[in-house]
C-alpha cells in the first residue's frame, strides 16, 4: 500500500521513459517489417506452390485428355481404316510424355508419384495392348486380337482410375495449399495490425504522458521563473513531483533563487553591519565617559547581532583583566559577577590576536583547542560559550582591551561581515578609551583647576567679609559722632572724620568690585537672563549719574536709541557696566565738559558708546587700561580716586554676554569706549576681546 | 510704649553700635552675644523685632530665624538681617528662612533705623 502518492504520473526520469517507449516502438515496427517481409514471402511461396499444384492439377487432366484423344485416335482408326484418325494417336501420346513429364516436375512435392507411375505403367500397358499394334497395321481392317483388345481396355481403364486418383490427390494437395495460403496470409495481416494496433497505443501513450509529464511542470517551472524575475525572492518550483529532469531543472532554479536570496541577505546583512557600526560609532562619539561608551557599544552589538553575550575586558598589563562592560541574554548571569574570569586568557588574547592583527574566531568550542587546556574549559563553563568572536580593542599598536562576542546555546558560524563589523567598532571603541583616558586626565586637570578657583573665590570672599565687619564699625560709629549723637563736634573735627569717613567708603568700594569681580571671574555669578531694552537702561543710569554730573559741572547727554532695542542678558550686571562707563566718564571729565551716551545697532549688533571730552588716556597705557587694578598715570597725577577695577569688571560682564567692549582716546581730548551686544540673541559665545582697538584714531573725539 | 528691639550679633562692637543707635532713636534695646541666647531671650520676653546677624559661630542667624519661624510665640515677630554677603543665593535663602528684610554690611545705622522702622511699620499694618 502506497500512503503517498504523486501528484504527476512520472515520478522517474522523463528520458528513461522516452528510451523505454521509443525502444518498444522500434521493436514494434521491426516486428512489422520482419512479420511483413516473411509473411509476403511465405505467402509468395505459398501461393507459388499452389500454382504449381494447379499446374500439376491441369497436368493430370491434360495426362488424361492426350491419352483419351489418343484413344479415341485407335478407336476411330479401327472402325473407319482411314489412317489420318492415327493422328490423334501419336499426338496425343506424344503430349501424353509432356504432360506427364510437367506433371511430375510440379506435383514432386506431393506423394503421387506412385500414381503417375501407375499411370505411365497403364498408358505403357494400353499402348502395348493396342496403340503400337494398331499404328502397326497397314490397314485398320487387320483384326485385333481379342487378348488385346480386353489387355488395352483393363491397361486404359487402369489408366483412367491411376489419373484419377492422382487428380484427387493432386487437387487435395492444391486445395491445402489454397487454405494454407489463406491461413498465412490471414496471419500476417493480423500480426501486422497488432504491431500497428500496440505502435499507436504506446505511441500515444507515450506522447500523452509525455505531454502530461513535462508540459505541466514546466508550466509551473515558467510561472515560477517568471515571479522569481518579478523580485519574488521566496517563490520556488516544486521539486519533489514531476520527472527526474523536470525536478533537476526545478532543483536549479530553486538553487538559483536561494543564491539570490542568500545575496540579497547578505547585501541586506552587509548594510545592517554598516549601519550597526555606523550607528555605535556615533554613539560612541556621543559620549566622553568610557563606561557609557563601553555600555553603550556591548547593548548595540548584542541586540543587532542577536549575540547571547558580549562584553568588554581591559588588558592590565600582559594580563586580562576585568569585564569592564557586557551585555547578555535576561535569562544568563553577569560576567562581572565571575572573579575568576580575571586573569584568565585561553586564547592568549592579548598576544596572539595582536600577532595575527585580526579577530580569534570560534565557531564552535567543541571543535577548539579551548577543550584541550584546564584554562579553556574553566572559560567555557564560566562564560557558557558555545561560538567565541574576540576582537582586540588596538590603538598605537597596542592592545588596550577584547571585546568578545558569544552565542551560548547553539553554535554559530561567524560571518566575514560580522567579524568586520565587530572589528570597526572595535576600531571605534579603541578611539573611544583613548579619547576617555584623555578625557580623564584632561577632567581631571580642570578640576583640580576649579578647585584651585573655588579656594581662591572663597578666600577672597571670607577676606572682603572680615573685612567688612570692621569696616562696618568704623563707618558706624564715625556716623553716629558726626550726628553728634556722644556729644559736640567742632567743625575742625568734623572735617577730619568726613576723611575718615571718605576712606572707608573707598574701601568698601574697593572690596566690592574686587568680590564682582571675582565672582564674574570665577563663573559663580549668577546670570539672569532675559531680555533687556537697552534705551530704558540707559535712561536708568543715566538718571543716577545725572546729580554727580550736574554738581561737578558737566553736561550729560542720552540718546538711548530706538525703541524696542534688546538684548539679551542680565539687567544687574548690564546696568552695573554702563553705570562703571559712565561715571568713569563724568569722574575723568572737567567741569564744563560733556559726557554723552548713545546706543544703535549696527548689523546684528547694540552699539553703546559711551564718549566723554575728558583727560585722555596715554596711548602707551591704553593697552593695560582694562587690567586689573591699573590706574592711568594722569588719573592719579589729577588726584582722581579709583580702584582700577571698573574697567576691568565692565569688560568682564560684556565677555559673558558674548559682547565685545573697545576704547578709544588721546590725552587731553577724550575718551570713547564702545560696546557691542549682539542684538537680542540668547547665542552667549564669547568673542576675543579687542583691549585696544582702534587706539590711534581720534577722530570721532572732537 | 517704645518697641522692643533685640539686637543679636557676636562683635560687641558693632552690637553696641546697633543698640547705641536705636536706643537713640527711641527704641527699648536688648542684646544677645549668640544664637542660643538670643532664643532664650526671646522665650522670656518677646521682642517687636529682631536685628539678627547672619554669621555667627554656632547657631548661625539662619538657623537662629528658622527656630523662631517654627515657634507659634515667635513666629510673627519680624526679622531684620544683617549680612556681609550680597549674593542673590544668600538672600533668596535668608528669605526662605523666614526673614522679613536685610541690611548688608557695611551700613549706615542711619539707614538701619529707618530699615528698623519700616519693618515695624509694615508688620503693624498686617
Amino acid at each position: 500500500m502506497r500512503a503517498w502518492r504523486p501528484r504527476h504520473p512520472w515520478p522517474e526520469s522523463v528520458g528513461r521513459r522516452l528510451t523505454g517507449a521509443f525502444g518498444v516502438l522500434l521493436v514494434l515496427i521491426l516486428a512489422v517489417a520482419v512479420t511483413g517481409f516473411v509473411g509476403l514471402v511465405a505467402t509468395a511461396r505459398a501461393s507459388a506452390q499452389y500454382d504449381r499444384l494447379e499446374g500439376a492439377v491441369d497436368a493430370n487432366r491434360a495426362a488424361l485428355q492426350a491419352m483419351t484423344d489418343a484413344e479415341t485416335g485407335v478407336r476411330g482408326y479401327r472402325l473407319a481404316q482411314r489412317t489420318e484418325f492415327l493422328d490423334p494417336y501419336w499426338d496425343g501420346t506424344d503430349r501424353f510424355s509432356g504432360h506427364i513429364a510437367s506433371l511430375r516436375q510440379l506435383a514432386e512435392d506431393v506423394a503421387v508419384e506412385p500414381l503417375v507411375a501407375r499411370q505411365v505403367r497403364a498408358a505403357a500397358a494400353w499402348q502395348d495392348a493396342v496403340g503400337r499394334p494398331v499404328s502397326r497395321m497397314q490397314s485398320g481392317k487387320a483384326a485385333l486380337p481379342h487378348a488385346r483388345v480386353v489387355a488395352g481396355k483393363q491397361a486404359f481403364d487402369e489408366f483412367r482410375d491411376a489419373n484419377a486418383s492422382a487428380g484427387r490427390a493432386l487437387d487435395r494437395a492444391r486445395d491445402d495449399q489454397g487454405r494454407h495460403r489463406a491461413m498465412l496470409q490471414w496471419l500476417v495481416v493480423a500480426a501486422l495490425a497488432a504491431s500497428l494496433l500496440s505502435a499507436l497505443a504506446i505511441a500515444s501513450w507515450t506522447a500523452v504522458q509525455t505531454r502530461r509529464g513535462l508540459v505541466h511542470p514546466l508550466g509551473q517551472l515558467r510561472a515560477t521563473v517568471i515571479r522569481l524575475a518579478s523580485g519574488e525572492r521566496h517563490a520556488r518550483a516544486v521539486a519533489s513531483s514531476g520527472p527526474v529532469e523536470v525536478r533537476d531543472v526545478a532543483h536549479a532554479v530553486n538553487a538559483l533563487a536561494d543564491e539570490s536570496v542568500r545575496l540579497h541577505e547578505e547585501r541586506a546583512d552587509r548594510e545592517r553591519m554598516r549601519v550597526l557600526a555606523v550607528e555605535v560609532g556615533r554613539r560612541v562619539r556621543q559620549s566622553l565617559e568610557l563606561e557609557d561608551v563601553l555600555e553603550e557599544a556591548v547593548r548595540a552589538v548584542g541586540t543587532e547581532l542577536g549575540c547571547d553575550r558580549v562584553f568588554v575586558r581591559l588588558l592590565e598589563g600582559d594580563r586580562m583583566g576585568p569585564v569592564a562592560a557586557e551585555w547578555y541574554a535576561h535569562d544568563l548571569t553577569a560576567l562581572a559577577d565571575a572573579p575568576s574570569l580575571l586573569g584568565l586568557d585561553p586564547y592568549h588574547a592579548a598576544r596572539d590576536l595582536l600577532e595575527a592583527g585580526r579577530s580569534w574566531v570560534c565557531d564552535d568550542v567543541l571543535d577548539s583547542r579551548l577543550l584541550q587546556n584546564p584554562d579553556g574549559l574553566r572559560y567555557l563553563v564560566i562564560t557558557e560559550a558555545r561560538s567565541v568572536l574576540v576582537t582586540p580593542i588596538v590603538a598605537g599598536g597596542k592592545c588596550l582591551a577584547t571585546l568578545t562576542l558569544a552565542h551560548v546555546r547553539e553554535p554559530h558560524r561567524w560571518t566575514a561581515l560580522e567579524t568586520e563589523a565587530v572589528e570597526d567598532i572595535a576600531a571605534d571603541l579603541a578611539r573611544a578609551l583613548v579619547h576617555a583616558h584623555v578625557y580623564a586626565q584632561q577632567s581631571e586637570l580642570v578640576e583640580q583647576l576649579r578647585a584651585l578657583d573655588r579656594t581662591k573665590t572663597d578666600f577672597l570672599s571670607t577676606v572682603s567679609h572680615e573685612l567688612r565687619t570692621p569696616l562696618t564699625s568704623i563707618s558706624g560709629y564715625i556716623e553716629l559722632v558726626r550726628d553728634q549723637d556722644a556729644g559736640p563736634v567742632t567743625p575742625e573735627m568734623d572735617a577730619m572724620l568726613a576723611v575718615v569717613d571718605r576712606n572707608t567708603w573707598r574701601l568698601k568700594g574697593l572690596i566690592e568690585d574686587l568680590l564682582t569681580l571675582s565672582r564674574i571671574e570665577s563663573g559663580s555669578f549668577r546670570m539672569v537672563s532675559a531680555d533687556v531694552d537697552v534705551p530704558d537702561l540707559l535712561r536708568t543710569v543715566t538718571a543716577t549719574v545725572t546729580p554727580s554730573a550736574a554738581s561737578s559741572g558737566i553736561e550729560l547727554e542720552c540718546a538711548p536709541g530706538p525703541a524696542g532695542l534688546t538684548v539679551h542678558g542680565d539687567a544687574g550686571q548690564l546696568e552695573r557696566m554702563v553705570l562703571n562707563l559712565l561715571t568713569n566718564a563724568v569722574k575723568f571729565t572737567r567741569t564744563g565738559g560733556r559726557v554723552a551716551v548713545a546706543a544703535r545697532v549696527e548689523d546684528d549688533e547694540v552699539v553703546v558708546e559711551v564718549n566723554d571730552t575728558g583727560i585722555g588716556i596715554p596711548q602707551a597705557e591704553q593697552v593695560q587700561l582694562f587690567s586689573r587694578f591699573f590706574r592711568a598715570t594722569n588719573a592719579a597725577h589729577h588726584a582722581i580716586q579709583g580702584t582700577g577695577l571698573g574697567l576691568t569688571i565692565v569688560r568682564s560682564i560684556v565677555e559673558h554676554h558674548g559682547g565685545l567692549v573697545t576704547l578709544r582716546s588721546r590725552e587731553g581730548v577724550g575718551t570713547t569706549v564702545t560696546v557691542r551686544l549682539p542684538l537680542r540673541s540668547g547665542g552667549m559665545a564669547g568673542r576675543e576681546p579687542a583691549l585696544a582697538g582702534d587706539v590711534s584714531s581720534s577722530g570721532t573725539l572732537s | 510704649m517704645s518697641p522692643r528691639v533685640l539686637v543679636v550679633d557676636d562683635d560687641p562692637d558693632i552690637r553696641q553700635l546697633v543698640a547705641m543707635k536705636l536706643t537713640k532713636s527711641g527704641h527699648t534695646v536688648t542684646t544677645a552675644a549668640d544664637g542660643a541666647s538670643a532664643l532664650a531671650s526671646v522665650r522670656a520676653q518677646t521682642p517687636d523685632i529682631i536685628v539678627l546677624d547672619v554669621a555667627m559661630p554656632g547657631l548661625s542667624g539662619l538657623d537662629v530665624c528658622r527656630e523662631l519661624r517654627q515657634d507659634p510665640v515667635s513666629a510673627d515677630v519680624p526679622v531684620l538681617l544683617l549680612t556681609a554677603k550680597v549674593q542673590d543665593g544668600d538672600l533668596a535663602e535668608g528669605f526662605a528662612a523666614g526673614a522679613d528684610d536685610y541690611v548688608t554690611k557695611p551700613f549706615s545705622p542711619r539707614e538701619l533705623v529707618t530699615r528698623v522702622e519700616a519693618v515695624l511699620a509694615r508688620v503693624a499694618t498686617r
